[in-house]
C-alpha cells in the first residue's frame, strides 16, 4: 500500500501512470472523494482507472480519517483538508498545475483550493458540491448528522447487526468512528463560507455537474452565476450519488474536459442502469436533534 | 529434430496448471489484503464470488490491483481490465475471472490462449454493463457511498 506523509498525516494515495505513458501535454489529476461513508475507491473505479486508460496521470487518495489513511484526533477541518492537499502534491513532487476532480465535500475542498491555490490547478471539476455563500459549515455539519441520525435508527442497527454483511459493516462502523471519535463535526460546522468576491477571482476552467434530483441541486446555479465561465451540467434523472448512476456519462464528460474541450460537450444519454436497490434508510436519512454529537 | 506436437488435451493440462498458480498467487494476495485469518476460514476457489463470498470491500479491491500491478506489471494490463467497468461490474466478478485474464494476458500463457476453441475470457472483453444506480453499499461494495457533506 502506497502511504505518504503529508502535513504530518499518514495518507494511502494510489497513482495510475497514464496508458502509453507520460508526455508533454499529459494532465495530471487528482481525485478527492466525500466525507464520512466513502474513501478513494469510490472514484478511482468510477473514472480513475478510466481517466488513466485515456492517458491521464490519475493521483487517488484517502481524505484524513478515511479508508486507509491515518485516523487523527482532530484535523477535519476544511482548511486541514487543503493543508493535506497541499501536501501531498509536495510530497509527490507533482510538477505543473493539476486537474482536480472533486465529489461532495471532495468538491467543496476542491473549489476551496483553487482559490487559495490557482497557480497549482489547471481545472476544476466539482460534482455534487455542497455550495453556499451563508450557513456552508452548518450545512456541512447536518450533512454527517443526518448520517448518525440515520445509523441510529432500530431499523438501520436492525439491518447493520443482521444482513448488512462485511463490507457495508465495516464501511458504516469505519463512518461512525469516524465521527464519534474525531472532531469532524466540530471542524465541519467551522467551514468558512465561500465568498462572492473570492469566487469571482476564480480564473482556471470550472465544470460543476449537479444531480437534478439531488437535495442540493438548488445550489448549482448559483455557484455557475459566481464562478466566471463555469460550464454547469445538470443531469436532471440523476440524485447525489450521479457519479455512481450514471458513471459511463461521467467517464464521457471527464474524458471530453481533460483532452478535447474543444468539441462540443459529449450530450448525455440515459444509460439503462438498474433501478437503486438503495435501503430507504440510506436515502432518508434524516436529522434528529438529540442524535447529535455535539448534544450528547 | 522436430518439436512435439502439443495435443489439445495437454495444452488443457498446461493452461489448468498455470491457472492453479494464478489461483494461488491470487489467494495469497487477498490474504495479505482483506486479512489473512478471514480468508483462513474460507476456501477460495474459482468460483469464489467477490462480492457473495468474499465480501470484500471496494478499497480491498483497489489494493488487490495494486498486487496485482506490482506483481504482473506491463504484462497484465488490470487497470485496463478495471477501466472498462464500473464498481457494479467488478464486484460481481468471480476470483476465476480475474484468474483467466492474468493468465490471458501473460506472456507466459499466451500460446495457451490463443489455441482455437480454448475460452476466450469474457471478463477481458472490456465490455462492460451500463451503470446502475444501486448504491455501493446495497450493492454489497462500499464505492461511492457518501452521504452528503
Amino acid at each position: 500500500m502506497a502511504e505518504v506523509t503529508a502535513n504530518g498525516v499518514r495518507l494511502h494515495v494510489q497513482r495510475l501512470p497514464p496508458a502509453g505513458g507520460f508526455g508533454p501535454g499529459t494532465p495530471t489529476v487528482v481525485l478527492i472523494h466525500g466525507m464520512a461513508i466513502d474513501n478513494l475507491s469510490s472514484l478511482y473505479f468510477a473514472l480513475g482507472t478510466h481517466l488513466a486508460g485515456a492517458g491521464a496521470d490519475v493521483i487517488s487518495y484517502d481524505l484524513r480519517g478515511h479508508g486507509r489513511s491515518e485516523r487523527t484526533a482532530a484535523g477535519y477541518t476544511l482548511s486541514d483538508t487543503l493543508a493535506d492537499l497541499g501536501g501531498l502534491l509536495s510530497t509527490l513532487a507533482v510538477n505543473g498545475s493539476v486537474h482536480l476532480i472533486g465529489n461532495s465535500y471532495g468538491a467543496t475542498a476542491a473549489l476551496a483550493f483553487g482559490i487559495d491555490k490557482p497557480a497549482a490547478v489547471a481545472s476544476l471539476t466539482l460534482i455534487e458540491p455542497p455550495f453556499q455563500i451563508e450557513g456552508l459549515g452548518a450545512e456541512m455539519a447536518r450533512s454527517l448528522s443526518d448520517v448518525v441520525a440515520g445509523l441510529s435508527d432500530e431499523e438501520v442497527r436492525e439491518f447493520l447487526r443482521n444482513d448488512a454483511g462485511r463490507a457495508i459493516s465495516r464501511l458504516v462502523a469505519k463512518a461512525e468512528s469516524l465521527i464519534s471519535e474525531t472532531t469532524v463535526v466540530r471542524d465541519m460546522l467551522a467551514t468558512p463560507p465561500f465568498t462572492p468576491a473570492r469566487l469571482r477571482t476564480l480564473r482556471m476552467p470550472v465544470l460543476a455537474l449537479y444531480g437534478g434530483k439531488s437535495e442540493i441541486a438548488h445550489q448549482a446555479h448559483g455557484l455557475a452565476e459566481l464562478v466566471p465561465g463555469c460550464e454547469l451540467v445538470v443531469l436532471k434523472e440523476h440524485t447525489h450519488m450521479v457519479v455512481r448512476e450514471a458513471t459511463w456519462h461521467v467517464r464521457e464528460l471527464l474524458t471530453w474536459w481533460l483532452f478535447d474541450r474543444e468539441s462540443p460537450r459529449p450530450s448525455y444519454s440515459r444509460a439503462p442502469f438498474q433501478p437503486s436497490d438503495l435501503p430507504v434508510w440510506f436515502s432518508r436519512m434524516k436529522m434528529s436533534p438529540d442524535l447529535l454529537p455535539w448534544n450528547r | 529434430m522436430s518439436e512435439p506436437r502439443m495435443t489439445g488435451a495437454s495444452l488443457d493440462a498446461q493452461r489448468a496448471e498455470i491457472e492453479a498458480e494464478v489461483l494461488a498467487a491470487v489467494t495469497t494476495m487477498l490474504g495479505e489484503v482483506i486479512g489473512e485469518g478471514y480468508v483462513a476460514g474460507m476456501r477460495i476457489t474459482m468460483d469464489s464470488s467477490f462480492n457473495q463470498e468474499l465480501e470484500i470491500e471496494s478499497i480491498e479491491l483497489v489494493l488487490l490491483a495494486e498486487r496485482i500491478r506490482d506483481r504482473y506489471g506491463d504484462r497484465v494490463d488490470f487497470v485496463g481490465f478495471l477501466a472498462n467497468r464500473t464498481i457494479d461490474d467488478l464486484i460481481e466478478l468471480s476470483v476465476g475471472d480475474l484468474v483467466r485474464f492474468i493468465v490471458d494476458c501473460s506472456s507466459r500463457a499466451a500460446p495457451v490462449a490463443s489455441v482455437p476453441g480454448q475460452r476466450a475470457d469474457s471478463a477481458a472483453s472490456g465490455a462492460g454493463s451500463a451503470a446502475n444506480g444501486a448504491d455501493p453499499a446495497a450493492a454489497g461494495g462500499d464505492g461511492e457511498g457518501d452521504r452528503r457533506g
